[in-house]
């Protein structure tokens, strides 16, 4: 379920949420739900709850350009490369060579040079249903490299990618440390840096500290640097704000009073105090009772 | 206004022949007003209107067509016509207020017919609002100052030489195409927009006094 | 009596009236009918005609209408090759080396540009009916610019404070420091020397060279005795007369800050010092000293009216151009 106001505001989101079909009805709205879209509409692969969608390059494990090989459907053992990512059912959109379905589109949805009505879309795999192929040395004959499927991949240390221009994990052979699997190279998109800005310009040093006695900062500008009233602020308590958080003094009860005073008065009541003679006779009449 | 209660009538109630806005000082102009929230447009030869004109002019009132409100923040100028003389304001004033009357009552089912309608056969509208009012009112304003053109040469209402017909409009978008409708028919006729910068409600009034002192200052020169 | 009520039989005709009268004219109520007031028509021959749709011919749109600043090349909609996908956000070691006016315009950029971002990415949303996070991940990476100029800010805003705190203790060792360098340098070095003065006098008195910035505070009293000083002190070895009017001050030391502005004003050379000096001396004849609790005061009024000298160019001091 989604607002249409979802990127602008959550409060409606959050009542949606709420409304989220119980697990038993899922299946009957998502029976629904594959009803009520036309076929070239649906993806094909039912989506995945919000919480379970991939997001790091290890959740997905195989990026747009990898060679992978199918496992199953009607292509079972096709090599295909992977063209992208469906992140809405944490699937991956295949190639020619991987599967797809042949649909009926209306004519307002066609599409440049379309002449059919029938036109195949491919149909999202996952992530079980394929397994990496690379290329690794081959031990029998030196020098060549042969294609092999891989069981599994785990994912070791991080290094920095240039092609991907950010932190990356190594991609290794479950059970082989040693070998790594590149991350493909990510398509050469069209570098669109408007936004950017060249590198000595934004390397060029404008502030400098002149003077230890004005701030750089007009003092105006500090209403929108920190919020004063954040909720993270943690201030120092006054007197005044302790005096107003504590609770007053209990008066004491009558009886209360009474009883302290009957406590006071117990504590002066001196206590006999026994003499050095009071012990000697104890003493002898306990050795007396132990040696008879 | 007919009838036998007499009841003191001010301002813009009743029709005002030339020699009443001549010696009231008023420049030779026809008000055209528009309900915003209708898109019904009242005629007024005066800045301001009252109940009696709405009476007036809107006197087949039914479901699609109601009888607007007095409500003056409902109200906007949709645009003022400056005429060269009062004979001619009055004369485009008297026209207009044909035209409706032609439109609600005696040719009913031709403007009918010449709507844009909706699925269900009616007027289009979208919520309160039609927009073929203001259209008809636009066409209106073409035909009437057209047979004023026309009829000129038997009446002298106007100089031919001097374009002095100028629309001031609140906003030129709503004059429509002037290549295809205001053009053919109407040669020399100015169409300026009244500036957009504060033109409120609140100061609508004073918009269009000025207008108002400026048609008087045209005039005077055009006489001079 | 009898009265007769019955007539007879003939009474009729002998009573009948045998003369013809005209009857009086019915009585017809006068009129004064007022002319009637609309003497105009309208024409007969109007004809209703079409209704007259508008266009959108007419509307025009002006270059700088300030909603153009919500549309990336006036597009509706930019395609995603279009958006700068491939730009970071500013990192933070960046970010700290630009100085507050450079992060201003920055973050009114960015600004800008996300709210380029949310209209494009609403109108994804609810009229194309799309579901690509072009446009959020772009306006995500420009929040987070936003969100690292305002900790840079605030980070220099702390740094500044603290070191405030800190630089008390040390404040009067550095300016002993500086005092004994500055004095030691040689007239060869002078021109090095003058410019160390102005940073020093601005960085720990805040005394800029620029009239305007000033705030005098007593930071910036204390700070214009102190250079005066060493104004004096500096070309004292080179002229008698400064010498002499040092000996001749108590402790050694200006400490009237009319006296102080005077010499502080001076240009940086022994003569224009020895003739402020002399200034000094015509002055004190005059016997106005300036008392402790007076002297903010009275420098920002000088400073005002030498701001005022500095605006109207003056046609005789035009080569006379004042600066600390």
């Amino acid at each position: 379920m989604s607002s249409r106001y979802e990127h602008l505001t959550k409060i409606s989101s959050r009542i949606l949420e709420r409304l989220n079909p119980p697990k038993s009805m899922k299946q009957r709205s998502e029976k629904l739900r594959k009803l009520s879209l036309p076929e070239f509409l649906s993806v094909g692969v039912s989506p995945v709850e919000k919480s379970e969608m991939y997001k790091t390059e290890k959740d997905w494990k195989f990026l747009p350009g990898d060679r992978v090989v199918l496992l199953k459907g009607s292509k079972k053992g096709s090599i295909c490369y992977i063209k992208s990512q469906e992140r809405s059912s944490n699937g991956y959109i295949l190639d020619d060579n991987g599967p797809s379905k042949s649909v009926p589109i209306p004519k307002e949805f066609w599409v440049a040079g379309q002449k059919s009505h029938m036109l195949n879309v491919p149909v999202p795999v996952k992530q079980s249903e394929i397994k990496l192929v690379a290329d690794i040395d081959d031990p029998a004959n030196p020098g060549a490299t042969k294609t092999v499927a891989v069981r599994d991949v785990v994912f070791k240390g991080n290094y920095y990618d240039e092609n991907y221009k950010k932190v990356l994990p190594y991609r290794q052979v479950s059970g082989m440390p040693d070998l790594i699997i590149p991350w493909p190279k990510p398509e050469a998109s069209k570098t669109n840096s408007s936004l950017g800005t060249s590198p000595e310009v934004a390397r060029e040093q404008t502030f400098w500290v002149d003077s230890i006695v004005k701030n750089t900062i007009p003092v105006n500008a500090f209403l929108t640097i920190r919020n004063p009233y954040s909720k993270y602020r943690r201030g120092t308590l006054t007197s005044k704000d302790i005096a107003r958080l504590v609770a007053p003094k209990m008066p004491l009860t009558e009886s209360k009073k009474e009883y302290i005073r009957d406590r006071q008065k117990l504590s002066q009541i001196r206590r006999p105090k026994l003499t050095d003679a009071e012990k000697e006779q104890i003493g002898e009449t306990i050795l007396k009772h132990i040696s008879s | 206004m007919s009838g036998t209660s007499v009841k003191k009538v001010v301002g813009a109630a009743r029709f005002r022949p030339t020699k009443w806005l001549k010696a009231a000082g008023y420049s030779p102009q026809v008000f055209v007003f528009r309900n915003l929230q209708s898109g019904q447009v009242l005629y007024s030869q005066l800045p301001n209107f009252t109940d009696k004109q709405i009476d007036n002019q809107f006197q087949r009132p039914n479901w699609e067509n109601k009888k607007p409100s007095t409500r003056r923040d409902l109200w906007k100028c949709m645009c003022v016509i400056d005429m060269p003389n009062h004979e001619g304001s009055v004369q485009l004033y008297q026209n207009l207020v044909r035209l409706r009357y032609l439109r609600d009552v005696t040719l009913k089912g031709d403007a009918k017919a010449m709507r844009k309608k909706n699925g269900d056969g009616n007027t289009w509208f979208s919520g309160l609002y039609r927009p073929t009012y203001t259209q008809e009112a636009v066409a209106d304003i073409i035909e009437s100052l057209r047979k004023i053109k026309h009829n000129d040469a038997e009446q002298k209402l106007i100089d031919s030489d001097s374009n002095a017909i100028t629309i001031h409009w609140e906003d030129i978008w709503r004059m429509g195409d002037k290549t295809k409708h205001w053009d053919p028919l109407l040669l020399n006729i100015n169409h300026t927009e009244i500036e957009r910068t504060g033109n409120t409600s609140r100061e609508e009034s004073v918009i269009l006094k000025q207008l108002g002192e400026l048609a008087k200052q045209a005039t005077d020169k055009s006489k001079a | 009596m009898l009265a007769f009520k019955r007539g007879f039989h003939n009474t009729v005709n002998t009573a009948a009236r045998t003369r013809y009268t005209k009857p009086k004219p019915k009585h017809v109520p006068k009129v004064i009918a007022p002319p009637p007031s609309q003497v105009t028509h309208h024409y007969n021959n109007l004809k209703i005609t079409a209704p007259v749709p508008p266009v959108v011919q007419n509307i025009v749109c002006p270059d700088d209408h300030p909603l153009w600043q919500f549309f990336a090349d006036k597009k509706f909609m930019r395609s995603p090759s279009d958006v700068d996908s491939t730009s970071r956000a500013w990192s933070i070691p960046e970010l700290r080396r630009k100085s507050f006016d450079d992060l201003h315009s920055l973050w009114y950029i960015c600004l800008k540009e996300r709210n380029i971002l949310a209209r494009e990415n609403h109108l994804l949303r609810n009229i194309v009916n799309g579901n690509q996070g072009t446009f959020e991940d772009v306006s995500e990476k420009i929040r987070t610019t936003m969100w690292r100029i305002r900790h840079v800010l605030s980070e220099r805003d702390w740094a500044f404070k603290n070191a405030q705190l800190a630089f008390e203790n040390e404040r009067a060792n550095f300016i002993k420091e500086f005092e004994t360098d500055f004095l030691k340098m040689t007239q060869e070095e002078d021109e090095v020397a003058f410019e160390s003065l102005a940073r020093f006098q601005k960085s720990i008195f805040g005394i800029s060279e620029y009239l305007d910035e000033n705030v005098v505070d007593r930071t910036f009293v204390d700070g214009l005795k102190i250079v005066a000083n060493l104004k004096l002190q500096k070309f004292a070895p080179r002229e008698e007369a400064i010498r002499k009017f040092i000996d001749a001050l108590e402790n050694n030391r200006l400490d009237d800050v009319g006296e102080a502005f005077v010499i502080f004003t001076a240009e940086n050379g022994a003569k224009d010092v020895k003739d402020a000096c002399d200034a000094v001396l015509d002055l004190r004849d005059s016997n106005n000293k300036i008392a402790r609790i007076d002297e903010i005061n009275t420098v920002s009024q000088y400073i005002k009216s030498l701001a005022e000298v500095q605006k109207q160019p003056e046609v005789e001091n035009e080569n006379e151009s004042q600066t600390f």
